[in-house]
């Protein structure tokens, strides 16, 4: 008998590598990278602000009151002295935070809802699309203002205000993409072969509504950010001492004649920030839309 | 097995008089009427018709898969392994699927999940209806997989289906829908959108499987060369209705319907010279929203007469000696026609 040649196989690790590759294999050119880069030094400053050698971001020196960047601190002192790098790194926790769990908030609450909705239709479909409907007609910011006002302004009350303002934004995307779903013939196998309908929406619907669900995360998290910083600009946002990229912008206003940096810096972090996310978000989007019409 | 014992074989499925309408914006549609067979244990009835003719919508009902708000009326009775399947409790259906009844579907491409793995699909019956663990499940796949002609079936079982061809995805979909040794298997167009070369690979496999494992099939296609050589009994629908139904080797030596005369008239054959024209069906399948009084085949029928524009024929045995009333369990030549034909069929045998 002759020899059988050994089958090659590949470990389980490497075909989900060669499945990501396939999908993020063409470029994304370096825009995408850049964005990428600077969401993570965002990120790390987020996470790692009270350990990194910085001034102490709430401590007014009056001496170095308006200062311009790089005298004597890389980006100058604000209206009460106070270091606005070290501000800045500081604000990027608020944003951070908040941007992810307004998103989350939005994104579980919301999903799940959306793809109740999508599956099975009927009454509740149209009784929730309706009371969405209402949220979405009610101008935000006078509905934010009174959400704040009621639950108050910790952290997490403001992020918990800010994601039930997207609730019905991703109900809407993920009742549309369960619809699709489901017209799908596997979920029909699936049912052929004796699947539970709590089955179903797990293992067929969740995985497939996902992915857009996860890609329009990135473009709320720009949208929440943008909006976490209109409440701040209006001091509806977290308590004063603690710095805040739209308080920044907020106390910059008055010095705009005199000193532009003081509130041009946070705008232009800010302005980074959101494109980046943006940037990303789209991309990926983009991608995983290619990637369904290759299957 | 011979015809003689195919007769012998307990009874597996048992549709009689199933009528299904179905809402839709234009009206009710008349979709399955009035059908009425059976199906014993190792037999494979082929159903054969064009599109729209029902026979999907006759398959998915006889697994209550039509979606519950879609469907105004059901009548008559399906009766699976002597279970009176409308009876069943949504709970009890789902420990019927894919454990007694499993279903394959016409499209390989969309029949599988995109973002599952291979062995997360296959396993996922085995799982559920056998209570294997996790690694047992992964390990009887990749028998599965091999059984349905897989080659590498151990590194293939990692991959998405998106890594696979048509022809390897629609062998998984069998794969799954065998997981559990089901004792029928619903196989509703199962070579439509494969290749000619792989359409016959699939149907092989299909026999070869079904013989080793005497489960009772319902081929559906709208291809009678599909069926022809490979089913024990062939059930022609028109407009939702069983219009003949015969032992394979009958019908194709004596049909009695016009229609089924159409269709085997119209299959392209190999020894007609070169530039012949296709011989076609007249006409357009009829819209099956308020469908007309009397045969619904009249219109294109070349044999039609006044009566078969006012009545609607009955399903009547074809050999004058048996009596005229449809006996249980019957797998005698039926059909429904008032003037059915008796010409013998010239031209070459498929």
């Amino acid at each position: 008998m002759p020899a059988k040649k050994a089958p090659k196989i590949e470990s389980r690790a490497q075909n989900f590598a060669r499945a990501l590759q396939q999908v993020f294999g063409r470029g994304f050119g370096p825009g995408f990278w850049l964005a990428v880069f600077w969401l993570l030094i965002v990120a790390f400053c987020a996470m790692f602000a009270d350990w990194l050698p910085l001034r102490d971001p709430v401590d007014p020196v009056i001496a170095n009151r308006l200062n311009g960047p790089l005298s004597g601190s890389l980006l100058g002192a604000d209206g009460l002295g106070r270091d606005i790098f070290s501000r800045l790194v500081h604000g990027a926790r608020v944003s951070v935070v908040i941007g992810l769990t307004a998103v989350s908030i939005g994104m579980i609450v919301g999903g799940a809802l959306g793809i109740i909705a999508g599956y099975f239709r009927g009454h509740f479909e149209r009784a929730l699309m309706a009371v969405l409907d209402v949220i979405l007609a009610f101008p935000w910011l006078v509905l934010l203002l009174a959400l704040v006002a009621f639950i108050g302004q910790s952290l997490f009350a403001i992020s918990v205000a800010i994601g039930f303002l997207w609730i019905p934004a991703y109900a809407r995307v993920a009742r549309a993409n369960t619809l699709s779903v489901v017209q799908r013939e596997y979920v029909l196998a699936a049912k052929a072969m004796g699947a539970s309908t709590s089955r179903i929406l797990v293992r067929e619907v969740l995985p497939n509504v996902i992915f857009p669900l996860l890609a329009y995360g990135l473009v709320a998290m720009g949208l929440v950010i943008i909006v976490e910083s209109a409440l701040a600009f209006l001091g509806l946002s977290v308590e004063a001492p603690q710095p805040t990229w739209g308080g920044m912008i907020s106390e910059g206003k008055r010095h705009l004649a005199t000193a532009v940096h003081v509130a041009l810096i946070p705008s232009i972090t800010m302005f980074l920030t959101v494109l980046s996310l943006n940037f990303v978000g789209d991309r990926l989007r983009s991608h995983f839309d290619v990637k369904e019409s290759n299957l | 097995m011979t015809p003689a014992e195919l007769e012998e074989q307990p009874l597996l499925l048992d549709v009689r008089n199933l009528t299904i309408r179905l809402n839709s914006a234009a009206g009710l549609v008349h979709a399955v009427e009035d059908v009425s067979f059976v199906l014993r244990e190792g037999q494979t009835l082929g159903i054969v018709g064009e599109s729209g003719s029902g026979k999907s919508v006759m398959a998915r009902s006889l697994l209550n898969l039509l979606p519950r708000r879609s469907v105004a009326q059901r009548q008559g009775s399906v009766v699976l392994s002597g279970r009176e399947i409308s009876a069943l409790s949504e709970r009890d259906l789902q420990k019927l699927r894919g454990a007694q009844v499993a279903m394959i579907f016409q499209d390989p491409m969309t029949a599988l999940n995109p973002v599952l793995t291979i062995c997360v699909q296959v396993s996922e019956p085995l799982q559920q209806h056998l209570g294997l663990s996790k690694p047992a499940a992964r390990q009887r796949a990749i028998e599965l997989l091999d059984a349905v002609g897989i080659p590498d079936a151990a590194s293939r079982v990692d991959q998405y289906p998106h890594q696979l061809s048509g022809g390897m995805r629609q062998r998984v979909v069998i794969a799954i829908a065998l997981a559990c040794d089901p004792a029928l298997l619903i196989a509703d167009e199962p070579t439509t959108a494969l290749d000619v070369t792989v359409q016959k690979q699939i149907l092989d496999l299909l026999s070869r499987l079904q013989t080793q494992r005497r489960m009772g099939m319902l081929l559906i296609t709208h291809d009678l060369g599909v069926v022809a050589s490979r089913a024990d009994y062939i059930a022609v629908m028109y407009a939702g209705r069983l219009v003949e139904l015969a032992p394979a080797t009958t019908l194709f030596s004596a049909m009695r319907h016009p229609y089924t005369e159409a269709l085997f008239n119209s299959i392209p054959r190999i020894t007609d010279p070169a530039h012949t024209r296709l011989q076609a069906i007249p006409g357009r399948p009829p819209q099956l929203h308020n469908p007309a009084p009397g045969c619904a085949f009249a219109p294109r029928c070349q044999y039609a007469q006044q009566r078969c524009h006012r009545e609607t024929p009955p399903v009547v045995p074809s050999e004058p000696s048996v009596s005229s009333v449809v006996p249980v369990g019957q797998t005698q030549h039926v059909h429904a026609c008032f003037f059915p034909v008796t010409r013998p069929i010239t031209g070459g045998a498929n």
